[in-house]
């Protein structure tokens, strides 16, 4: 198990930092996003918007 | 008997004409917004002639290098401290107010009824942007008569002509300002078009072909007149706040109008071969704080002639002022990294 | 949950701390942490460095909702549940107030509806099945756990599928959130918070007590509730939201299936200004997936400095299955109910949100029926 633990906690480690690394940066300190409107953390639209639409 | 011959007439008449036309004064030959060494040499004793030496920090040269040797008769105005551009709430080298700039036109020794010739050293492409900006701030400010003497100071010298050393004091004259609105793009009329390119996402390289259904209506562009590597957001000015470029403008590198051999701008053919990839239509100028734009307005608008040509003077300074407004580039956190760890910028 | 002892005289011929992993997860930690400051996020930091220490916290207390959950359903036995309460309350006393009242904060909040309960319900089954919820699974993946390795990567893709089916549930219909700060103001709030946390404690001890099983938590869970619940209101303020852990997941596997050259920009869910922000940037610049990367890299550290790590036999292909659909399920409810036992349960009640106890009802007979089916998979049924 050992070792098949390392190779994935490895390969997930080099991901991340894969993902990150290619990410696209503006340079300056970005603001947390705002989910004004939303309904839940993922975002989701209130379901009194929903009916509305 | 004498017979008249009427070919020999004509000439003589044609001769005498241009004679007359030869030697009337500069102020009626139609105003070039590009100047000669020889044109200057030929109008010096001209009074109504203001010869505006702009040397600044910024070529090396500054004041000094104007009270050593300068064109006879010249004025000069430091570019970057005399107060061309002003700071404005939290925007560095933005446009003066209309006020700032009558009394700064005004104290130079400048008012409406003179032809201004400004003069920069001539060492290089950015060293021209001080007098494109220059010049278009003083069209800003309702001045009728600008030109810029191409090749500077340096061409000046080069053709053999005499200079004078020490200081010409300006002898403060009254300019009243009027704001010519139809040079200068609003932050707000930025927005508006970078909103509009953005979504569209069209490609925006190549003139839109005349005679499409939109023809009358041509799409503006935003032209970022500053390097690729600060376009692509590898590199940025203190000025600017974040990396990379206004979302939907397109690139042209202002130093690419100038012939660094010959330090002057390129011949008119070769600039137009160059501003073809900017399309037709209304065109907003901007870099990072509208000093290579102004070459970039200077080409398109005044010796290319083209129409609706502005420039939006806060630029990156003043759009990456506000962090909610959006900036596309290319750089990535591995950017961030290499600068951070001291090989990247 | 915890770690197969080991033969003692397998364990004398291997060191006490295993260095190798202990290494790994402090430099793994130091690296990220460095990136992100280099970012100029010391928010993101601090949510890495938080995480680490719940992982590390949720790691040596042993503090288990899933197993304490199963004990009080089986059993009657109250003390794990009673130990989740008293760190939702000690969390709820800056959560409610400060999101009410503080420009830039905000609760957890999520409509009530089919969604919500359907969700709940499939998770419930699923964390009984994988021995682990969200939490649970972060440290025991991060305690050199091979099976939660399986179940974390099935969570991750039932996650994804559980995006793109989101919206169709949500159209089933429900009301909007109702957070008692909105109805009571922020300390009315708050009162209401705490006062319907105390009555479900008192119920539940009630409960215990006829069942004649134990009550009170022993020390270890109630050092590991209050250091949890405190670090709750820490992640709180560095992230301006409760703590949330599948929100993370769902991103990681929607990075995965777009480099696997699935195009998810189309699907409603990945529309929505948040996923979709969170899909075209760095994991690193999502609270939750700081939060879960912190917690994973705590536990290891702990579980290294404390003995062999990820020595264990893998357990039988019938267990790897329950934690392979334990997880897939897991994934799935967690998108549809709008979070797991931390998100939607722990940041909901702590936010004074009803959808908190409404989510906690709904996973009951989810777990219920998830206690039946263990023994199937031969795993114990308590």
């Amino acid at each position: 198990m050992r070792i098949a633990y390392a190779a994935a906690f490895l390969i997930g480690f080099v991901a991340l930092l894969a993902d990150h690394l290619t990410s696209p940066s503006s340079g300056r300190p970005v603001s947390p996003e705002d989910f004004a409107g939303a309904c839940a953390p993922c975002g989701a639209p209130c379901p009194s918007s929903r009916a509305a639409k | 008997m004498v017979r008249i011959d009427p070919s020999a007439f004509l000439r003589a008449a044609a001769a005498a004409v241009l004679a007359v036309v030869l030697s009337l004064p500069a102020a009626a030959d139609p105003v070039q917004p590009l100047v000669s060494p020889q044109w200057l040499k030929e109008r010096l004793s001209d009074p109504k002639i203001v010869v505006l030496d702009i040397r600044s920090a910024l070529d090396g040269g500054g004041v000094e290098a104007y009270r050593k040797a300068h064109i006879p008769g010249a004025i000069h105005s430091d570019y970057d401290k005399a107060g061309w551009r002003v700071t404005r709430g939290d925007v560095p080298f933005m446009l003066p107010s209309l006020a700032q700039l009558e009394k700064l036109i005004g104290e130079t020794g400048i008012d409406e009824d003179d032809h201004v010739v400004v003069v920069p050293a001539g060492v290089h492409a950015t060293d021209f942007g001080s007098a494109a900006r220059v010049y278009w701030t003083l069209k800003v400010a309702g001045h009728p008569r600008v030109s810029i003497l191409d090749g500077g100071v340096a061409a000046w010298v080069a053709a053999g002509y005499a200079v004078e050393s020490g200081a010409k004091a300006p002898s403060p004259k009254i300019f009243t300002a009027t704001l010519n609105k139809t040079l200068l793009a609003a932050v707000g009329d930025v927005e508006t078009i970078s909103g509009t390119s953005a979504a569209n996402s069209a490609s925006q390289s190549g003139p839109l072909t005349v005679g499409s259904a939109h023809a009358a209506t041509l799409r503006p562009a935003l032209l970022d007149g500053r390097p690729a590597s600060f376009f692509a957001g590898k590199e940025r000015a203190p000025s600017a706040k974040a990396y990379g470029h206004i979302p939907g403008a397109i690139n042209v590198d202002s130093a690419a109008f100038y012939d660094p051999a010959a330090n002057r701008l390129r011949s008119k053919s070769e600039l137009e071969a160059i501003a073809r990839s900017v399309p037709a239509g209304p065109v907003v100028s901007y870099c990072n704080t509208g000093h290579w734009a102004a070459t970039n307005w200077f080409v398109l608008s005044e010796v290319l002639g083209r129409k609706q040509v502005t420039l939006f003077d806060g630029s990156m300074a003043e759009w990456t002022a506000d962090g909610r407004r959006p900036v596309a580039s290319q750089r990535t956190r591995w950017d961030d990294v290499k600068k951070a760890l001291g090989f990247g910028s | 949950m915890t770690a197969a002892v080991t033969e003692p005289a397998a364990s004398a011929r291997l060191p006490r701390l295993d260095w190798p992993f202990l290494i790994a997860a402090l430099l793994a930690l130091s690296l990220l942490v460095a990136l992100v400051m280099i970012d100029g996020q010391p928010a993101a930091a601090a949510l890495l460095v938080s995480g680490f220490a719940l992982g590390v916290v949720f790691l040596k207390a042993e503090f288990s909702f899933t197993a304490s959950w199963r004990r009080l359903i089986v059993r009657g036995q109250a003390d794990g549940f009673l130990g989740g309460l008293l760190l939702i309350a000690i969390a709820a006393t800056v959560i409610v107030p400060v999101a009410a009242t503080v420009q830039g904060f905000g609760g957890t909040i999520a409509p009530i509806g089919p969604s919500l309960v359907i969700g709940a319900f499939v998770f419930g089954i699923g964390m009984q099945l994988a021995n682990g919820c969200g939490s649970g699974t972060l440290y025991t993946v991060g305690g050199g756990s091979g099976r939660m390795l399986v179940t974390l990567a099935l969570f991750i893709a039932g996650s994804v599928i559980g995006s793109l089916h989101l919206p169709a549930f949500l159209s089933l219909g429900g009301i909007d959130p109702v957070l008692a700060s909105n109805h009571l103001g922020p300390w009315g709030g708050l009162a209401a918070t705490l006062a319907s946390i105390a009555a479900v404690a008192a119920a539940i001890v009630a409960y215990a007590r006829k069942k004649g099983a134990a009550v009170w938590p022993a020390r270890k869970i109630v050092i590991g509730a209050i250091l949890i619940g405190l670090l709750c209101i820490a992640v709180f303020a560095a992230g301006r939201h409760p703590w949330s852990v599948t929100f993370g997941f769902t991103v990681w596997g929607a990075k995965l299936a777009t480099l696997a050259g699935i195009d998810l920009t189309g699907a409603e869910f990945w529309q929505w200004p948040g996923p979709k922000r969170a899909l075209g940037d760095s994991i690193l610049s999502d609270t939750s997936s700081l939060t879960d990367i912190g917690m994973i890299l705590g536990a290891m550290a702990a579980a290294a400095a404390a003995g062999p790590f990820a020595r264990n036999a893998w357990p039988p292909l019938k267990s790897l299955l329950a934690a392979a659909v334990g997880g897939l399920l897991m994934g799935w409810g967690a998108r549809i109910g709008f979070g797991c036992n931390i998100g939607a349960f722990v940041g909901g009640v702590a936010s004074g949100s009803l959808h908190g106890w409404v989510w906690f009802l709904a996973v009951l007979p989810g777990c219920m029926i998830g206690i039946r089916l263990r023994p199937l998979f031969g795993l114990s049924r308590e």
